[in-house]
């Protein structure tokens, strides 16, 4: 039996399902919209055993012998929604999201892909260094908390783009001018500043030993982000062995590699994404890799689970790896790349932004938390959500709505905690302000008063002013007994409980349903 | 000096840091990557052992540094308290993603290696250590997911034994001791702190890779370990 663990809305999976019952695969599809309804329970020690339940159906977990992994947070499925993140249904949902990619590290059974192999696009310089491992190129690359760093590396490089260093969602940006000025906001944590690379954007994805490839022209910095049209591409087959090379390396059975081919031949990497949102290059390439990837669930051989192969991406170089010559398929990109008859290569309509990795040295506001609607919830098929669980990668093709230039300091990190602009921001610093404006110019401009008695009266008025409001800070310190609810606002407690509900899926990872008593 | 990667107030990074007082020991919180000072170029085979870091605060060339010891196995939100509430979640992944890339390509030794699953280590679960015990041939207890209430609550006795480099200490027999050894290498580490319960034969309850390093005999181990390996 094949497992497919994923949301309804989510047309990369919905592609690999159609493709499985092309083939009258038996198939469990595990529906993140009915997460409450559904339960998982497993046994290790010598062997991994349990159950899983889907909803009047019970699964014995040794019958899987491969899943396809692709979930979002259950957490945001409408069902689940709707009582909040830290209701017993919340936690349900994480616990089966958990519980779910828990087995499929432990598993004997084939997985696309293993969790902890998918980890290690949590670090792109980590990754990077199993891509360079794979003989290919990639960009000089700066980690700083260092303004001046930044300053000298841009100086050094002329052409240089930043972007996040986890697989949290960003856009990888140029280092412009208007940048330049921000370049301050690092010290708060480092940031990665990499030279612009030239040339065309060419996306590899890797299914078992089967590559396949199209290129991309965009006009932006990042094609996920931009106007881009994708055609296949005939990749070089000694390319097609160093992209075989990263993913083995990487522990990856399947993935989307992205390459960029200089004008003077030379190919970097950028990223191995570990859960390639296929269905977004184009519909020759999403039928041919949803084909692939539910012929290798059918056939293919299983990896080890991971305390017998751990799959990290340090190994200090990569096998010379070619591509599978006895598979009549391997280079399945025609052997000229086809063109379209209309339009001349292939305009991605308007779809869902990915589950994608991370902000740039930006913040991931604008991208991650807009209240989009998640593919669970079968009755759209808005955007995708990014969540914790989605170590899902970076596709997209969509023309996303830019980045207003306002939100360049928002993302441009973190902020101290600052007195000054809480001070400012909470309205207090404006109604001081305007308080003053208006003893001292009403009064002139009426001339009831004149310039010396306005100035001493706002004096007056604002030293009694001053005198009260300390007066009622010490009556509310000293008579009210310490209660930490009491003293927070709405809003605070608010965002504990939204901080709270960020680290249940890292609890669950780190400790399992131990941490959960201690967590609620 | 020796870096100690751990967190403010936690007794084992500090106590690392007090009993290698005369090694220039230092400890390198999560605080100190809100810092201005850190410099890494993670690529460059010329500028690898030129970078800068930031230890207690203070700035520190790549080149001073000796050897690393982690003891923390991610960045979570509660560590930055520097950082405005709503930009935490973020700027925590990029700091373990920025640690990972760091500890994986500074050229001094790490104790116990990163893998993108913790930053100490090889980052098993429960049930990785149980499956590989099991495939060793190691008693041990089946360890269940979820888990229920009445489990964890037995108190039937127990014992730890700790691997720190060569050294097996607190093992009851050379059976036990080899287990322990056993499961250090099929981890790919060099330090283990395995639980057992005391029954015949003993059955591994669980294990991790940073071992109580309060102790002095541990953190003497760790350090004969790092000086061992010392390019």
């Amino acid at each position: 039996m094949i497992a497919v663990h994923g949301a309804p809305g989510d047309e990369t999976t919905a592609l690999v399902l159609e493709a499985l019952a092309r083939r009258g695969a038996p198939v469990s599809f595990i529906n993140q919209a009915e997460v409450l309804s559904q339960s998982v329970h497993f046994e290790a020690d010598s062997e991994v055993r349990g159950n899983l339940e889907l909803g009047d159906r019970t699964i014995d977990l040794r019958d899987v012998t491969a899943a396809y992994l692709r979930p979002y947070d259950s957490a945001d499925a409408p069902a689940v929604a709707v009582h909040g993140a830290l209701s017993p249904e919340g936690f349900h949902a994480r616990q089966v999201d958990s519980l779910m990619l828990r087995w499929g590290d432990v598993t004997p059974a084939l997985v696309i892909n293993r969790p902890s192999a998918m980890a290690s696009n949590d670090s792109k310089p980590f990754q990077a260094r199993a891509a360079r491992a794979a003989e290919f190129m990639v960009p000089d690359t700066l980690l700083t908390t260092e303004p001046q760093a930044a300053r000298d590396f841009h100086a050094t490089h002329g052409d240089v783009v930043f972007k996040s260093i986890s697989s949290v969602r960003s856009i990888a940006t140029r280092l412009d001018d208007d940048a330049l000025t921000h370049l301050d906001d690092v010290r708060w944590c480092p940031t990665q500043f990499q030279e612009h690379v030239p040339g065309t954007d060419v996306r590899v994805h890797v299914v078992g030993r089967r590559t396949f490839a199209c290129e991309i022209e965009s006009d932006a910095d990042d094609y996920r982000y931009g106007n881009s049209t994708m055609r296949p591409y005939n990749l070089p087959a000694e390319v097609a062995g160093r992209c075989l090379a990263l993913a083995m390396n990487l522990g990856l059975e399947v993935t989307g590699i992205d390459l960029r081919r200089t004008p003077d031949e030379r190919w970097y990497c950028f990223e191995a994404n570990p859960s390639p949102a296929f269905a977004h290059f184009g519909e020759e390439i999403a039928s041919l890799v949803s084909d692939a990837v539910a012929d290798h669930l059918i056939t293919g051989a299983p990896t080890r689970p991971l305390p017998f192969a751990q799959a990290s991406g340090s190994a200090p170089s990569a096998p010379e790896v070619q591509p599978d010559p006895s598979e009549p398929e391997a280079p399945a990109e025609p052997a000229e790349p086809e063109v379209p008859a209309e339009p001349s290569g292939r305009n991605v309509p308007e779809a869902p932004a990915e589950p994608d990795s991370g902000p740039a040295l930006p913040k991931p506001e604008p991208t991650t938390r807009e209240p989009q609607r998640s593919p669970i919830d079968d009755t759209t098929q808005a955007s995708p959500i990014p969540s914790p669980t989605a170590k899902e990668p970076t596709m997209s093709t969509i023309p996303t709505p830019a980045e207003p230039e306002k939100t360049l300091i928002q993302k441009i990190i973190p902020k101290q905690t600052d007195p000054l602009g809480k001070f400012i921001r909470t309205g207090e610093g404006w109604l001081v302000f305007a308080f003053n404006l208006a003893l001292l110019i009403v009064p002139i401009v009426t001339s009831s008063l004149s310039p010396a008695t306005a100035v001493e009266w706002a004096a007056i008025l604002n030293g009694v002013t001053v005198v009260a409001r300390s007066g009622l800070k010490i009556a509310a310190v000293v008579g009210t007994p310490p209660s930490p609810v009491s003293q927070k606002t709405t809003s605070e407690i608010d965002a504990i409980a939204e901080e709270l509900a960020q680290q249940l899926p890292e609890l669950l990872d780190r400790g399992g349903a131990r941490a959960v008593p201690s967590a609620s | 000096m020796i870096v100690v990667i751990g967190r403010v107030g936690e007794e084992v990074p500090e106590s690392l840091v007090d009993q290698w007082r005369s090694r220039d020991a230092a400890l390198l919180s999560p605080g100190d990557l809100s810092q201005p000072g850190w410099r890494h170029v993670p690529f460059s085979a010329s500028d690898a052992g030129d970078g800068q870091a930031v230890v207690a605060g203070e700035e520190v060339a790549m080149s001073d540094i000796e050897a690393v010891v982690s003891t923390i196995d991610t960045i979570t939100t509660a560590d930055l308290p520097q950082i405005v509430r709503q930009d935490r979640a973020y700027v925590a992944a990029e700091m373990r993603a920025f640690l990972l890339a760091w500890l994986t390509t500074i050229r001094c030794p790490v104790l116990n290696p990163p893998t993108p699953l913790s930053l100490a280590g090889c980052g098993w679960r429960p049930e990785h250590w149980a499956l590989a015990a099991g495939a060793l041939g190691i008693p041990t207890e089946t360890v269940a997911e979820p888990v229920e209430e009445d489990q964890g609550a037995r108190d039937d006795g127990g014992f730890t034994v700790s691997q720190v480099g060569e050294d097996v200490v607190d093992a009851p027999s050379p059976a036990v001791a080899g287990w322990v050894r056993q499961l250090t290498a099929a981890a790919g580490m060099r330090t283990l702190h395995a639980e057992f319960r005391d029954v015949t034969p003993p059955r591994l309850v669980s294990a991790r890779v940073v071992p109580d390093f309060r102790r002095a005999e541990l953190a003497a181990a760790a350090l004969a370990a790092l000086d061992g390996t010392r390019p």
